[in-house]
């Protein structure tokens, strides 16, 4: 199925931090990350993405300073702090637990405890 | 913490107008770079735009939102920073100081020469200050010393005159004025018998007031009773010291009702003990001699004290007072306003005088005070000057290594420093290297203090005095003040002139840093300068005391001097004759003795009140005044004065034909056709031949015109029968070794009579003449001083530079420049620099040599000599400061300097 699939915020919020796990980004480059990992098939508003990062700036998840682009240009680059790491090991084990949940349910592979 | 150090560095700070254009930026960015990746996939550049925007949602709703997130992280942000403002400067001193000592660690060379610097002027400050603290400043030992002080009558002429004994009563009935007023005259020397044993003392005469008012009790027994201080010469009683207690009556409880006597003047007087001192109490004159004895001030009269001819008889010395509670300084000498005409009549004879002035009793008397002024004024000006020479070196040193360290700071403003924070560091850095040279300065003072003080201790005639120059609170913070100005002032300034320079251009300059940083060589030119002054002032003080030295015409190196008194143990003409002639048998016979000597009167460097005489050609002629001195056969040959004709021998007795030796002066006003020795010369009614002729010895002050001198045989008695002897021996090797055998012997000759300064001779010169010799030591140590600072300096700012051009050099030397011309220039550098300040500092001390004229004898203020010394050795000293770092540029290899940087 190739329709574009939305995002809730919580969730961007997760899959900004893994982006800036990878290392300094500034917004375009967020995005522009997941649209690759995501073979484009988020529905994601790009505004959505800066709101994300000004979410997480104010939680003090993710620092943020003015510097040049390769493009030469002006942008605001964002990098993870150490609690955006924490929050972002957090995040990632319990979604896997609860995708995996949810997969195994909905599969039927998997008995109820 | 990370977060916090980070936010230190942000830049630029966040402001609310600049959050929204932020956003804007931001938002603007993020556009471009869409629209420009959409082209890439094969959109026109107008439909990419449109897409972009398309593709970033509801741009008015998502810029509000943004805007509301980023306006409440601001303001939390600016709540954060100010916070973090605050604990910036509360806290994180511990971190700074850390910080500080681990950059000076790292800058061994500079942080030792910025301390040497720094203590070694500090430690000339806290002298000259201690030296004006012991003399005028110290509080008198009392409590409440605040509260006491002196009442004077202020002459035309700005001396202060005494208010004597009647004003002292007046005064004393001022009780809205005075809670208490004592009379006290201190320090005379008096012969006293104590236990069968004839001693000198050294006593005061104080009324009942002084004890209580100065807030000491007695050891043992009482001090003087009210009634014992009101009748002139009916209460013979005395309090000893402490010290003499414990001397000579070895401390013992019995001494209260103990019978003195005081034997001169003839017949002398007894006196009981009635109290002992507690420990440590030795009199209020601060720079005067310790009291060892006090008797009432009503019985000065009855030691024949009271009437001498510059004291009047009805001298009360200085009186002490104690302020009545309340009353200020200002308010006593308002209520004393109608006194003011009385107290004149009383003391002075006449009303010229209408207003007293009260002045709070600190330090030495105002006498000593008035004596040393000149000598203390000298000290601050030559620790003022150090300490400018100080600064100027380290405003070098600062200067260079503000350079190197404009890129440090220019780099961390660059990252968002706050200048606040980089000035807080430097100033604990500064801080630290003040309190550093502060200690050593306070440390090396203590040794140089005491240095000081040496030359105070002891007076001409040996007695001891009162001086104390220890440390003290005050003195600990005139160190730290003088410390921390001095650094603040010199130190902050170039760091803060280096960090407000564009952090941009300093970055972009390399380390050959830019043009506003270089050396300061006038700074090098006022050292030198004030280097210049110190130096030919102390060449003229030293040329000033060997002048007098050589002017006493006599050899003092082994020389060893005592004084007999037979006078004072009552011996009549006969039996001191004997006496002083077995003495000297007797010091003759001792192994290391070469000749034996002895005189009438004033000490041998003849400086104090000699017997005066008048002489002339014919009989019943005495118009022409001379200083008659009393001699023993052989003077002139132990002391190594030539004489002209022949010298007082063993024959010239009493009943031989009367002789007499002049000197060159005498002879020539005398007889001006120069045929002096053989003829005749009147003194006193009677003739005598002239039979030998001395040279002319000039006399401590050059403005003195040397008076004329006459010598006479001491056992022919001429002017009536002689009786105490100064002797003066000549002896093998170091006369100091002998003082105590001397005095072992003497008194084994008959212990009843005292013997006093037992000294060397030079010794006594040294005391004789302490301004001198004092302002001599104090200047050429403080020019050495100033020219080894001048040279550090000198030296710092070639080597910089050399470091500086360390490129250039190199460059140059690669071109073909020879070695030896690049050298050449750095010297030129900084001996122009020398030149200029040697120029100007010989004009300045020229110009100011006249000041310096009260201690020099024989040599003008303006001797070329000292100026042209002081130009030498500054030159040489430069010269040598110069060559060393010049000589390492030269030796520069251009293949590794242009690898530099």
């Amino acid at each position: 199925m190739s329709t574009a699939m939305p995002v809730l915020k919580g969730n961007l919020d997760m899959l900004v931090l893994k982006a800036l796990s990878w290392g300094e980004m500034h917004g375009f480059e967020i995005l522009e990350w997941l649209e690759q990992r995501s073979a484009s098939r988020l529905d994601i508003d790009d505004s959505a993405v800066y709101q994300a990062l000004h979410r997480l700036e104010e939680r003090e998840l993710i620092d943020a300073e003015w510097g040049v682009s390769d493009k030469n240009r002006r942008v605001r680059y964002y990098r993870l702090t150490a609690p955006g790491r924490a929050q972002l090991r957090a995040d990632t084990d319990r979604w896997t637990e609860y995708a995996e949940l949810l997969v195994g349910i909905m599969r039927g592979s998997r008995k109820p405890a | 913490m990370r977060r916090r150090f980070r936010r230190l560095f942000r830049h630029p700070p966040v402001r609310p107008d600049q959050l929204d254009r932020e956003l804007d930026d931001e938002i603007a960015s993020h556009l471009a770079a869409r629209a420009e990746q959409l082209e890439r996939l094969g959109m026109t550049a107008d439909e990419a735009r449109v897409e972009a925007l398309r593709r970033f949602g509801d741009l008015a709703t998502a810029r509000r939102q943004l805007a509301a997130t980023a306006t409440h992280r601001g303001s939390r942000t600016r709540a954060r920073e100010r916070s973090e403002n605050i604990r910036m400067v509360t806290t994180g001193w511990s971190h700074d100081l850390r910080v500080a000592a681990r950059t000076l660690r790292l800058h061994p060379t500079f942080a030792i020469a910025v301390v040497a610097t720094l203590g070694l002027a500090i430690a000339a400050a806290v002298t000259a200050f201690s030296f004006v603290d012991a003399m005028f400043l110290r509080p008198l030992p009392a409590p409440n010393a605040d509260r006491l002080v002196h009442v004077y009558l202020p002459r035309h002429d700005g001396r202060l005159t005494a208010v004597g004994s009647a004003g002292t009563a007046l005064l004393r009935e001022r009780h809205d004025v005075f809670a208490s007023v004592a009379a006290q005259r201190c320090c005379w020397v008096k012969f006293v018998r104590e236990r069968g044993k004839l001693d000198q003392r050294y006593t005061a005469f104080v009324s009942s007031q002084f004890f209580p008012m100065l807030g000491v009790s007695p050891r043992l027994g009482r001090f003087f009773l009210p009634e014992e201080t009101v009748t002139v010469g009916t209460e013979p009683v005395a309090v000893i010291s402490y010290a003499l207690w414990q001397r000579v009556f070895a401390g013992d409880d019995h001494v209260v009702g103990e019978h003195i006597s005081v034997t001169t003047p003839p017949p002398g007087r007894d006196f009981t003990i009635i109290g002992v001192a507690p420990e440590g109490f030795d009199g209020i004159g601060i720079g005067a001699t310790r009291t060892e004895i006090w008797f009432p001030s009503t019985m000065a009269g009855a030691v024949g004290i009271a009437c001498m001819p510059v004291i009047p008889c009805d001298d009360d010395g200085d009186p002490l007072a104690r302020l009545a509670p309340g009353v200020s300084i200002a308010r006593a000498q308002l209520g004393l306003a109608n006194l003011g005409a009385e107290l004149s009549r009383l003391a002075i004879g006449d009303d010229s005088v209408r207003q007293p002035v009260v002045i709070r009793a600190t330090g030495a008397s105002v006498a000593t005070q008035r004596e040393y002024s000149p000598l203390a004024r000298l000290l601050g000006a030559i620790a003022g000057l150090l300490l400018v020479i100080a600064c100027a070196n380290l405003s070098g040193l600062l200067i260079v290594r503000g350079v190197s360290r404009a890129r440090e700071i220019a780099l961390r403003l660059s990252l968002g420093a706050q200048r606040m924070r980089i000035a807080r560091q430097l100033l604990v850095e500064s801080g630290l290297l003040a309190v550093l040279g502060g200690a050593l300065g306070v440390a090396l003072s203590l040794w140089t203090s005491r240095k000081l003080m040496s030359f105070f201790i002891s007076d001409s005639e040996g007695f001891e005095t009162y001086f104390h120059a220890g440390l003290d609170a005050r003195i600990l913070w005139f160190a730290l003040a003088v410390s921390l100005t001095s650094t603040l002032v010199f130190g902050l300034l170039p760091a803060l002139v280096a960090a407000r320079a564009q952090p941009a251009d300093v970055l972009k300059s390399g380390s050959s840093g830019s043009g506003r940083a270089r050396p300061r060589f006038e700074l090098i030119a006022v050292q030198v300068a004030l280097t210049s002054v110190l130096l030919s002032s102390a060449i003229l003080l030293s040329r000033s005391f060997s002048h007098l030295l050589h002017a006493q015409r006599f050899e003092s190196d082994h020389i060893a001097l005592f004084r007999v008194r037979p006078a004072a143990a009552t011996y009549d003409t006969l039996r001191s004759e004997q006496y002083v002639r077995a003495v000297g048998e007797r010091v003759e016979a001792l192994p290391g003795v070469e000749r034996v000597a002895f005189a009438r009167g004033s000490g041998f460097t003849w400086g104090t009140s000699p017997a005066e005489v008048g002489v002339g050609t014919s009989a019943g002629d005495s118009t022409q005044r001379c200083d008659a001195h009393f001699v023993s056969p052989r003077f002139f040959e132990t002391l190594k004065i030539p004489v002209m004709g022949r010298e007082f021998s063993d024959g010239d007795i009493a009943g031989a034909p009367l002789v007499t030796i002049v000197d060159e002066a005498l002879g020539r006003v005398l007889f001006p056709h120069g045929d002096a020795i053989g003829r005749t010369l009147y003194a006193g009614g009677k003739a005598f031949r002239i039979v030998g002729i001395v040279p002319d010895y000039r006399v401590r002050e050059a403005h003195e015109s040397a008076p004329p001198m006459a010598f006479f045989a001491f056992w022919q008695n001429a002017f009536g029968p002689e009786r105490d002897a100064r002797f003066a021996v000549r002896v093998h090797g170091d006369p100091s070794r002998m003082l105590g055998i001397l005095r072992l012997t003497v008194h084994d000759v008959d212990p009843n009579v005292p013997v006093a300064e037992v000294m060397t001779l030079s010794h006594q010169m040294d005391a004789s003449y302490p301004q001198i010799r004092l302002g001599q030591n104090v200047l050429l140590a403080s020019g050495s001083l100033a020219l080894i600072l001048s040279a550090i300096g000198l030296y710092g700012m070639i080597a910089f530079l050399v470091t500086r051009r360390t490129r250039d050099i190199g460059l140059r030397i690669a071109l073909g420049a020879l070695p030896i011309r690049v050298a050449g220039e750095l010297v030129g550098g900084g001996m122009k620099a020398t030149a200029l300040g040697v120029a100007a500092g010989l004009v300045g001390a020229w110009s100011l040599s006249h000041l310096l004229s009260t201690w020099l004898v024989g040599v003008t203020p303006h001797d070329i000599l000292a100026y042209a010394g002081a130009a030498v050795a500054v030159i040489v000293a430069a010269l040598i400061a110069c060559a060393i770092p010049a000589a390492r540029a030269a030796a520069i290899d251009p293949a590794v300097a242009l690898r530099v940087d």
